[in-house]
């Protein structure tokens, strides 16, 4: 009886599956598809890819498109260098004051961004100062706005490993902390590495808030204020930077799938959605 | 590999506490240079905190640690030179085996070629020649742990720690894994400081026996003497299986109850009527018709150990005691059988009082 039943359940758990696969593809697709639509619509419903040729040219939205590129790259990178280190300190070192960390990591979850603004503007005043007066400069406040999402996934890469007997082994090696942390630790946190770049990567491409209310020119904030005068054009714009996005995301599953072949990762998997 | 690496050891004086708990208290160790000697001890005797005082993974509260006469006690771990085979699998899960063997010596600044020359050769000794190009992932336990000690030997360095080794393998492999070590270890006549609380393990290859308990040194011997002649009533009971007979001194042997009489040689100086315990190990006690020997009892059980089958008898007064003999004469004595017990008078071990 069972066997007879086994199949029949298993097949109708596919057909479930597909199904929800189905809809969650036409709920993500659909909007995509309508935003390619609007964007390359032409005189008489004839296509049109204007809006589309447009991006390169307009040099307001090239330069905000390169400001959020290096935000992305510099907010990434920074971020990286001081939760990587810190995390793997605290694990080893202080464990005692992880749930201290894991709290302060997690407060821009629950403070909104326009009270971040708000208490981080006067700051802002003397960091121009010091900096000068770049968009770049966003690259601080950015790095508090995705420490909760990085922070997860380096905590659940670091915890996935072995990280006190590896740093042993290394330093009983001849290895300094230096070397640990360059030869042993980020190889092997290279999974949770590539998703909290991409998290970060993602978020600041996706920011408006902040950069709107500090006054400065990024892409989101390029692209409404071309949504004004061509919409079209920041329609297409909006869906360049999703797809970027997602060719992101499939590069570092791609990636991160390839080390698997050939060695254990402990480093979660690529999150499988992106803010953008 | 070029063997005599070895290095005296010495540690001096060693305390350690944790939250005022003391780990080490007053521990003091001589290793010989190319001897290989296991701490062995239960959980919490303060084996491993040694060990890790020696590797500076940790640092002491007090007291001196020497290699080779020169004072590490506050040279880092990195700068020890001392290679390191941990409980849990240690490899560098991105690494090869190669490449894993090769780490120590890629921070020394060995060439490539001679990197890969050395590694190759460990993983030959090692006995894993094959397994070059594997990850960790693709490798059992077993050859883990080879890979492990490869490693560590890679640096060559002057002292090998081994912090239970083998305890995460399964017993065939953690028996041809020990004698490999031994043999490797006697063939580069490396210093070699392995702990354990597998008291079989710690008997069958070392040169000498540390047997640890709160954090002090009870016996360092070789493991014959461990063995049979232990220095405290924590060894005699912590090495090999022993039974344990409380009773009160008469005439050069305890009185267990009205009519038994156990002789122990181990009572002759304490004064007639003092409560003792004396430990008698089952292959001491011989078995007999019943009425034959000083005590007699039932058997209960039978454990077939191979050459050897462990009875276990109820004594007369209700004590039970492990009796080892020849597997092939254990038939005579099935469960329920009436037996005589006797025992050499030297082999009772220590006596000490009874415990409460």
């Amino acid at each position: 009886m069972a066997a007879v039943t086994r199949p029949a359940a298993r097949r109708a758990t596919v057909a479930v599956r597909w199904m929800v696969l189905g809809l969650a593809g036409v709920f993500f697709v659909l909007p995509l598809y309508a935003m390619l639509d609007f964007s390359t619509k032409g005189v008489g419903g004839a296509r049109d890819l204007s809006a589309w040729r447009a991006i390169p040219q307009d040099e307001e939205l090239r330069g905000a498109i390169v400001t959020s590129m290096e935000l992305a790259g510099l907010t990434a990178v920074l971020m990286l260098v001081l939760l990587v280190p810190t995390l793997t300190w605290v694990r080893l070192r202080l464990p005692r004051v992880q749930r201290l960390v894991e709290f302060l990591c997690l407060l821009p979850l629950i403070i909104p961004a326009i009270v971040l603004v708000v208490g981080i503007a006067p700051l802002y005043s003397w960091v121009t100062y010091v900096f000068g007066d770049t968009p770049l400069t966003l690259t601080f406040v950015y790095v508090v706005l995705v420490l909760p999402y990085a922070y997860r996934a380096l905590d659940a890469g670091l915890a996935g490993m072995d990280l006190k007997t590896l740093s042993e082994a290394a330093r009983s090696l001849g290895a300094s902390w230096t070397t640990v942390m360059l030869r042993v630790v980020l190889p092997n946190l290279r999974g949770a590495v590539l998703s909290a770049a991409l998290l970060s990567v993602a978020l600041v491409l996706g920011e408006f808030t902040l950069a709107s209310l500090l006054n400065f020119q990024t892409l989101q904030v390029a692209i409404t204020l071309t949504g004004k005068r061509n919409a079209a054009l920041a329609i297409a714009v909006s869906l360049a930077a999703l797809v970027f996005a997602f060719v992101l995301l499939v590069v570092l599953t791609r990636l991160v799938g390839r080390r698997r072949d050939g060695a254990e990762t402990l480093a979660p998997a690529a999150p499988t959605a992106v803010a953008a | 590999m070029s063997g005599g690496q070895g290095a005296a050891v010495r540690l001096a004086d060693l305390h350690r506490s944790y939250g005022g708990v003391p780990a080490l208290n007053g521990l003091t160790l001589d290793v010989r240079p190319g001897e290989l000697v296991s701490l062995l001890g239960p959980s919490g005797c303060g084996k491993t905190t040694a060990l890790r005082i020696l590797a500076g993974l940790e640092t002491a509260d007090s007291g001196q640690v020497l290699v080779g006469g020169q004072n590490l006690t506050s040279v880092p771990a990195s700068k020890r030179d001392m290679g390191m085979v941990f409980q849990a699998y240690s490899l560098f899960p991105n690494l090869t085996a190669l490449d894993n063997i090769a780490f120590g010596l890629r921070l020394r600044k060995v060439t490539p070629t001679e990197r890969r020359r050395r590694a190759g050769e460990l993983l030959e000794l090692v006995g894993l020649g094959q397994q070059a190009a594997k990850y960790p992932h693709q490798m059992s336990g077993g050859q883990q742990q080879r890979v492990a000690l490869a490693r560590a030997l890679a640096i060559q360095p002057k002292v090998l720690l081994l912090d239970e080794p083998l305890s995460a393998l399964d017993a065939k492999v953690r028996v041809q894994l020990r004698e490999e070590i031994r043999r490797i270890q006697t063939e580069l006549s490396i210093t070699t400081l392995f702990v354990t609380h597998d008291q079989e393990e710690a008997l069958a290859i070392s040169d000498r026996v540390g047997v640890m308990s709160q954090g002090r040194l009870e016996q360092l011997d070789v493991p014959a003497t461990v063995y049979q002649r232990p220095a405290t009533p924590f060894v005699a009971e912590f090495v090999g299986v022993n039974n344990a007979l409380s009773g009160t001194v008469a005439d050069g042997s305890v009185l267990l109850g009205p009519g038994r009489r156990l002789p122990a040689d181990v009572v002759a100086g304490l004064p007639a009527g003092s409560a003792v315990r004396v430990l008698v190990r089952p292959a001491d006690l011989r078995l007999g018709a019943a009425g034959t020997g000083s005590l007699s009892g039932t058997v209960v059980t039978h454990s077939f150990l191979g050459p050897v089958t462990r009875l276990t008898v109820r004594l007369a007064g209700d004590e039970l005691v492990r009796v080892d003999t020849a597997s092939e004469q254990a038939g005579d004595y099935p469960p329920s059988t009436e037996v005589g017990l006797s025992v050499e008078p030297a082999a009772a071990m220590i006596a000490a009082s009874p415990p409460g």
